[in-house]
C-alpha cells in the first residue's frame, strides 16, 4: 500500500507540471499583447509609452520559460498573479466563489440523488412494466436536454409563472434553488438509469434469491439487501462527479446568474483577462487531479488487488464526452 | 448479410441510419421552406406571438423564428460531424499505438490523456476557442482538442485485450511487421467499438457546439444557429418565451433523434449489454 501511495503521488509531480504548463501556454498563444489588453480594460486604446512600462511590469518582456518559471514561483507561493479585470489577485477572486460553486454543485447533486433514487428503485421493481417505459422514456428526454435550456426552462416555470423562485439568482438567499435544481434535471436522466441497472444487477444476485427463500419480505429485500449494497457504487459515482462538474456549471451560472466560479470564468475568458482565466483552469484540473488521486486511494485500501494495476479504469468508467 | 436480416436490432440501426440521413437531407434543403428571409429585421414586429403569418412568432428585432430555425438547422447539426471525425481518427490512432507498443510508450500517452482530461472540459473548450477567435472553425478545433482522449482510451483498452488473442501473436511470430500488424489485426478489431462511440459522440458533440454558440463563441450574428437563437431569446424569456422555446425543443429533437441513433448502433454491436442500458 505505501508503496502504491508513493507511486502515485511521485506520477502526480509531473501531471501538475504538464497542467501548469498548458495553462500558462494558454496566454501566449492567445493573439493579442496582454500588455495591451492589460491596460485597454477601459475601452480606449493605451498610448505606447504605457505598454512598454506594463509590459516590463509584467515580465513580458522576457524568454517564455523565464516567464513560466516565475509563474511556477508564484505559484508554488499561492500567488496566481493579480486579474486585468478588478486588478484583485487571482487567488483571492477564485477563493471567494469557489465556495458558492461548491455549494451549487453539492445541493445539486444531493437533489440528484433524491429524485433519481426513488425512480430507479422504482423502475427496477417494475422492470419491463409501465412505470418502467414513462420514467425511462423522460430520462432519455431529460439526457438530450441541454443545460442552459433546462435552466431557461426553470426559470420561465419556476419564476415567471409560478413565481416560486427568483429569476436572477444573484442578491438573493433562495438564489441557489434555481441552478441547482437545473443541475438535478440535467444529471437525474443519467442517475436514474445508473441506479436503475445498479438495483436490477443487485437483484438478480444469488444472497438475494437466499434471502426470497427463507421469506424475507421483498420490500426488507430491496431496502435492507439491494439497496444497501449498491449504495457505495452510486455515492462514488456521485463523488467522482462532484470533482467534474465543479468545472461543467459554468453555463448554468451564467442563465441563472449565479455568482459562481463557472460564469467568473466564462466572463474572464470574455474580457481576455489571462491570469484569471489561467488561475481557474489551473485550479480546477489540480482540484479535478487530486479528486481523482483520492478516490483511488480510497479503492486501493478497500480492494488489495487494485494496488498492482496502475490506474483503475474501471472504478473510474473512464470519461465519457461531457455535455454542456 | 442473410443472417443479418432477421437480427431485429439491425434493422432497428437501419432505421434510425435512415432517419439520421434523412435529418441530414433536412438540414440541407431546410432553407428552402423559410417563409420570410432570416435576416430580415422588422421593427413593428418585435417579439410577435406565433400567428399564422410567422407560426413561429418573431424574434427580439422581429425576425422569422420558424425561418431562422430552418436555416441555421444545418449549421447547428452539421458543426458536430468534422468534431466527431476528428477526434475519432486522432484518438483511435493514439489509443492503438499506445496499447500496441505498451512500455514506456504507453505510460507516457496514458499520462498525457489523464491530464488532458484533468482539465475542466467545458471552460477549457471555450477558453480555446476564445484564444483561437469566435468561429465555427474554430470551435470545431477547441471541442476536439479535449474529444480524442475518450477514443484513444477506448482503443487502447480495446487493444489490451486483442493483443492477448492468438491470431494477433500468430502474425506476431510469423514475423509481420507492426504496421501490418495494427492495420490488418488491431484496427479491424477494434474498430466496432469506436463506431459505437462515435455515434453517441454525435448527440452531445451537437450540444456542446450549441452551449458554445450560446456563449457567442459559435456562430456569428446575423447568422442564424440554435445555439445563437437561444442566447438572442435569453433575455425576452419573460415576456416572449416562445424565442427561446421552439429553438431549444429544436437542439432536444434533434439531440434526442442521435441518442436513439446511438442506441441503436450500440445495440448491433454490443448485444449483450443491451438490456441495461437501451431505450
Amino acid at each position: 500500500m505505501g508503496r502504491y501511495i508513493v507511486k502515485r503521488v511521485l506520477w502526480l509531480i509531473p501531471i501538475m507540471l504538464l497542467i501548469s504548463f498548458i495553462s500558462f501556454s494558454l496566454m501566449h498563444l492567445s493573439p493579442g499583447d496582454p500588455a495591451v489588453i492589460y491596460l485597454s480594460q477601459g475601452g480606449q486604446s493605451p498610448d505606447p509609452e504605457a505598454v512598454a512600462q506594463v509590459r516590463e511590469q509584467l515580465g513580458l518582456n522576457r524568454p517564455f520559460f523565464v516567464q513560466f518559471g516565475a509563474w511556477l514561483a508564484n505559484l508554488f507561493r499561492g500567488d496566481l498573479g493579480t486579474s486585468f479585470f478588478t486588478k484583485k489577485p487571482v487567488m483571492q477572486e477564485i477563493a471567494t466563489l469557489f465556495p458558492k460553486t461548491l455549494a451549487l454543485t453539492f445541493l445539486g447533486m444531493a437533489l440528484t440523488l433524491v429524485i433519481s433514487i426513488p425512480l430507479g428503485i422504482l423502475c427496477a421493481t417494475h422492470e419491463n412494466k409501465l412505470a418502467d417505459y414513462v420514467i425511462r422514456f423522460f430520462s432519455f428526454v431529460n439526457s438530450a436536454l441541454p443545460g442552459f435550456f433546462a435552466a431557461m426552462l426553470l426559470i420561465f416555470f419556476l419564476g415567471v409563472k409560478l413565481r416560486w423562485l427568483p429569476t436572477v439568482s444573484s442578491g438573493h438567499a433562495s438564489g441557489i434553488w434555481m441552478p441547482a435544481l437545473t443541475l438535478a434535471l440535467t444529471l437525474s436522466a443519467g442517475y436514474t438509469r445508473q441506479i436503475r441497472t445498479a438495483i436490477i444487477g443487485e437483484l438478480g444476485e444469488d444472497y438475494i434469491r437466499m434471502k426470497r427463500a427463507r421469506g424475507i419480505r421483498e420490500r426488507v429485500i430491496l431496502y435492507k439487501g439491494a439497496l444497501k449494497s449498491a449504495m457505495p457504487a452510486i455515492l462514488t459515482l456521485a463523488g467522482i462527479n462532484v470533482g467534474r462538474l465543479l468545472g461543467g456549471t459554468a453555463i448554468i451560472e451564467i442563465v441563472c446568474t449565479y455568482q459562481g466560479i463557472g460564469r467568473l470564468a466564462v466572463n474572464s475568458i470574455t474580457n481576455r483577462d489571462y491570469p484569471m482565466m489561467q488561475g481557474y483552469i489551473l485550479m480546477m484540473a489540480l482540484i479535478y487531479v487530486l479528486v481523482n488521486l483520492l478516490v483511488d486511494l480510497l479503492h486501493a485500501a478497500a480492494d488489495p488487488r487494485v494496488r498492482n494495476r496502475f490506474v483503475i479504469e474501471s472504478a473510474k468508467g473512464g470519461r465519457r464526452h461531457g455535455k454542456a | 448479410m442473410e443472417k443479418h436480416k432477421r437480427n431485429p436490432a439491425v434493422t432497428r440501426a437501419l432505421i434510425w441510419t435512415a432517419v439520421v440521413l434523412l435529418l441530414f437531407v433536412f438540414a440541407v434543403l431546410a432553407p428552402r421552406f423559410a417563409p420570410h428571409d432570416p435576416y430580415a429585421v422588422n421593427l413593428r414586429q418585435v417579439t410577435q406571438p406565433p400567428s399564422r403569418e410567422y407560426p413561429f412568432g418573431t424574434d427580439y428585432i422581429g425576425r422569422c423564428i420558424l425561418s431562422r430555425l430552418l436555416c441555421g438547422a444545418a449549421r447547428s447539426i452539421f458543426a458536430a460531424i468534422p468534431v466527431v471525425l476528428i477526434t475519432m481518427v486522432v484518438g483511435t490512432a493514439i489509443g492503438i499505438i499506445s496499447g500496441y507498443f505498451g512500455g514506456t510508450v504507453d505510460l507516457l500517452i496514458m499520462r498525457f490523456v489523464d491530464t488532458v482530461q484533468a482539465f475542466p472540459s467545458l471552460v477549457f473548450t471555450i477558453a480555446v476557442a476564445a484564444m483561437l477567435g469566435a468561429g465555427m472553425t474554430n470551435c470545431i478545433i477547441a471541442m476536439s482538442v479535449i474529444g480524442w482522449t475518450t477514443y484513444a482510451r477506448l482503443a487502447r483498452s480495446q487493444v489490451l485485450s486483442l493483443k492477448e488473442k492468438t491470431f494477433v501473436s500468430a502474425a506476431k511470430v510469423s514475423g509481420m511487421s507492426d504496421r501490418w500488424i495494427l492495420f490488418h489485426t488491431l484496427l479491424p478489431n477494434s474498430i466496432s467499438s469506436v463506431i459505437v462511440e462515435a455515434s453517441m459522440h454525435v448527440g452531445n458533440a451537437i450540444l456542446s457546439f450549441a452551449g458554445l454558440s450560446f456563449l457567442g463563441l459559435g456562430t456569428m450574428p446575423p447568422f442564424p444557429e440554435w445555439g445563437n437563437m437561444l442566447n438572442d431569446g435569453k433575455d425576452t424569456l419573460q415576456t416572449a418565451p416562445w424565442t427561446v422555446i421552439f429553438p431549444g425543443v429544436a437542439i432536444l429533437l434533434v439531440v434526442m433523434i442521435m441518442g436513439m441513433f446511438g442506441d441503436s448502433i450500440n445495440a448491433v454491436f454490443n448485444p449483450r449489454k443491451r438490456s441495461d442500458k437501451n431505450q
